[in-house]
């Protein structure tokens, strides 16, 4: 008799406590137009009333909200349901269970509402309609039509047809770090952000864990890096190299075995950094044997275009190689009359480079060609030392 | 007292004793420049422009005469109507560049060569032709028949005799130097005859296809009035080296004298001669106290001999780097008048611009 007493008590209860639980939902509503500036009230009204009756009508409390769209010089366009489900990532839903949204774009006598309904708590979308309606007297229709077929949506949600279940087998989270704040980081073909604190969340992408991204991180002034990551993890955290500043200029200091009392100094500008350079060097250097006796003076100064070869700019050693222009003035003290000019041409003048942390250290032989016109001492021949080698140079380098 | 200057000049001539800090692809001579001219106007008021123009260079000395450096200029010698046509010029100049006057031939006909020397009468044998020191015409005018030409000439006090001695007319190589001694003012020949390099026998057959190249060519010579001793020094291109040999003058215009009686076959090893060092056709340039040679490898290269007695060389040769091209002309000045200096000229025919240096060896 208890038992019976006490089950007729449960089911007389039953309803009040299911429309409890029901009343206890409250959804976010956000209405929003796609295109900046065109804000219909109207319509925004019709559409709220519509879907605030039908949301109350399924026990869902209202909280009306407002979202922003970005601009940009894109024509108003219908959201993708990626593009919805990164926009609605982004709002406040305030503590609501769901939000709904409705999205709309005019053009012309035609109203285009894409519905989308999303668990904020999971970051799902639960469900979506793109309708078109008329504008004008059969709006409110139109509208109501509209909202009736986003329905069955919000019908699914309330009566449980959907099953909150966290992603099992996604990429929760998508953590980037290494490169220098401002460097813009894309996985796959999309910007995802820029570097900043020292890091990059990424937005939130639905990834399988074990898939395997491109990742590219370019920043003005530094070389773009590119590499493909595996997401191994529910939480990755992707650390890249720091990107290398772009090489734009080049100082040098040089001493010539074949030389041996003179310094040199050059300077170069990259035309492709770290690449290809055009280059003007100039050394000036006594003749050893004139020091007691007549000074002889010569002027080296050279221009030249050169290119890096094999080596990559990420490589300690790198080689280069040059061709230009130079000339050697011979100015003898106390001479009266012509200075020598040996013009010459830069043949090659391969050069091993090795970075040694803030400098560059150089070698090589100057594989330089007299032409052997003008008032010179050299003839047309290579330059070379009484040893049968061309002059060698080391020197060190400075790059920014 | 030590001055600020030495005190910053001797770390540096310290550190330039270092071989390693001594080498420079630069011209060893180039800190002995002493005098520099530009002969361009005058060369071009030679050739009128024509071009190619072909040049020599040449010092000619003697013991009591004043140097002088003589510079050839031949613009081209052909004409369309006129066939030979020699313009050539030869400027004299004195040891210090100032130039003294311009010879031209008698005629288009003639031609100004080798040897360049100093006569027994004071004048200037220029080929066949006889120049006064600054380049005037003299009375002995050209020389009929004409000396051997493309040799040398020297004299020889004891008469005085000029003696000219050349391989035979038109032959890149030769057996055989001809040679004429003339005296007397009136440029009498003494006599002329030949000089075997080597014995008959010992030479190649006439049949050899390349028996017209092959032999010695006198590159120089020199003649010491001391010892009455003829210096000869020869390329040998077939086997691309430098041959001296030495005789008195007065074995070598007996007429029958061999130079080398005793080399058993062409080509003579290098240690049947006298003297042999390997070097490829150098510019040389021979005096009584050895050679120079300006080689093809850019060095420059000074040979002294013992200055009597056996031809031997005197300690280690004194190499330099020179321009590394045969483009240009060098010539030597050791004077025959003691206490003179010594010097060498160059002249470059791209600038026309001659220049003097002070003794580098």
């Amino acid at each position: 008799m208890r038992k019976r007493a006490l089950l007729v008590s449960l089911l007389a209860i039953l309803p009040t406590l299911l429309f409890a639980a029901d009343q206890a939902r409250t959804a976010a509503l956000f209405i929003v137009p796609l295109s900046a500036g065109a804000a219909d009230p109207l319509v925004e009204d019709i559409i709220a009333t519509g879907l605030g009756t039908t949301l109350q009508n399924a026990g869902i409390a209202v909280a009306p909200g407002r979202l922003a769209l970005g601009t940009g010089p894109q024509q108003p366009r219908l959201p993708d349901e990626e593009r919805v489900s990164y926009l609605l990532r982004g709002v406040n839903a305030a503590g609501a269970n769901v939000v709904v949204a409705a999205f709309y774009l005019v053009q012309g006598d035609t109203l285009i509402i894409q519905f989308a309904l999303y668990d904020p708590t999971v970051r799902t979308m639960l469900g979506g309609v793109l309708t078109t309606a008329r504008k004008g007297l059969t709006l409110f229709d139109s509208v109501s039509e509209a909202v009736k077929q986003f329905e069955p949506a919000i019908q699914r949600y309330v009566r449980g047809g959907y099953q909150v279940e966290p992603p099992t087998g996604i990429v929760e989270r998508i953590e980037v770090s290494g490169p220098p704040e401002g460097s813009s980081v894309v996985l796959l073909d999309r910007e995802a952000g820029k570097i900043a604190g020292g890091v990059l969340v990424v937005p939130y992408t639905q990834f399988e864990i074990g898939s395997t991204i491109p990742v590219r991180v370019h920043k003005d002034g530094y070389h773009s890096f590119s590499g493909t990551y595996k997401l191994d993890s529910p939480q990755v955290s992707i650390r890249l190299p720091p990107l290398r500043p772009e090489t734009r200029f080049d100082a040098d200091l040089a001493w010539s075995f074949g030389e041996a009392m003179g310094v040199g100094i050059g300077g170069r500008i990259h035309i492709i950094p770290d690449s290809l350079f055009l280059g003007v060097e100039a050394y000036r250097s006594l003749d050893v044997n004139s020091i007691s006796t007549t000074l002889v003076r010569h002027y080296d100064t050279n221009a030249q275009l050169g290119t890096y070869i094999i080596f990559p700019y990420t490589s300690i050693f790198r080689l280069h190689i040059s061709l230009g222009l130079g000339v050697i003035v011979t100015n003898v003290a106390g001479l009266g009359g012509r200075d020598y000019l040996d013009w010459y041409i830069l043949a090659g003048d391969p050069t091993a480079e090795l970075a040694l942390g803030p400098v560059k250290v150089f070698f090589r032989p100057e594989l330089h060609y007299a032409l052997g016109v003008d008032y010179n001492l050299l003839g047309r021949t290579w330059i070379r030392t009484p040893f049968g080698i061309p002059p060698l140079t080391i020197g060190v380098r400075k790059s920014w | 007292m030590v001055t600020r200057r030495s005190a910053l000049l001797l770390p540096l001539i310290l550190l330039a004793g270092c071989e390693l800090f001594t080498v420079s692809p630069f011209p060893g001579f180039v800190d002995k420049t002493d005098i520099s001219i530009d002969l361009g106007s005058r060369v071009d008021a030679i050739t009128g422009g024509a071009s190619p123009v072909t040049y020599d260079l040449e010092v000619v000395d003697t013991a009591g005469l004043s140097p002088r450096v003589l510079l050839l200029v031949e613009p081209p010698s052909s004409d369309p109507s006129l066939g030979f046509n020699y313009k050539g010029k030869l400027i004299f100049m004195d040891q210090d560049l100032n130039v003294l006057g311009t010879a031209g031939t008698p005629t288009t006909l003639d031609y100004f060569s080798r040897p360049y020397a100093y006569a027994h009468d004071g004048n200037v044998l220029t080929g066949y032709m006889v120049l006064s020191p600054n380049g005037g015409a003299t009375s002995v005018g050209s020389l009929n028949p004409p000396p051997p030409l493309g040799g040398f000439a020297f004299i020889v006090p004891t008469g005085p005799y000029t003696y000219v001695f050349a391989t035979p007319a038109g032959q890149y190589g030769s057996f055989d130097l001809n040679y004429t001694i003339y005296n007397n003012p009136t440029w009498t020949i003494v006599t002329q005859g030949a000089l075997a390099i080597i014995p008959s026998a010992s030479r190649p057959s006439t049949s050899d296809p390349n028996y017209a190249n092959l032999g010695y060519q006198l590159l120089g010579l020199s003649y010491d009035s001391a010892t009455d001793e003829i210096t000869f020094v020869f390329s040998e291109p077939a086997q691309g080296r430098i041959l001296a040999a030495r005789m008195t003058g007065a074995a070598a215009t007996t007429g029958t004298a061999v130079l080398l009686p005793g080399a058993p076959s062409w080509p003579v090893g290098a240690g049947a001669w006298p003297l042999a060092v390997t070097v490829d056709r150098p510019q040389l340039s021979a005096d009584a106290g050895g050679i120079f040679m300006v080689q093809r490898d850019g060095w420059m290269t000074r040979y002294t001999w013992t200055p009597t007695g056996a031809l031997a060389w005197l300690g280690s040769p004194l190499q330099i780097v020179g321009d590394r091209s045969l483009s240009r002309h060098y010539a030597f000045l050791i004077p025959q008048t003691a206490g003179l200096n010594q010097y060498m000229y160059r002249f470059d025919p791209a600038s026309r611009i001659l220049t003097r240096y002070r003794r580098w060896w």
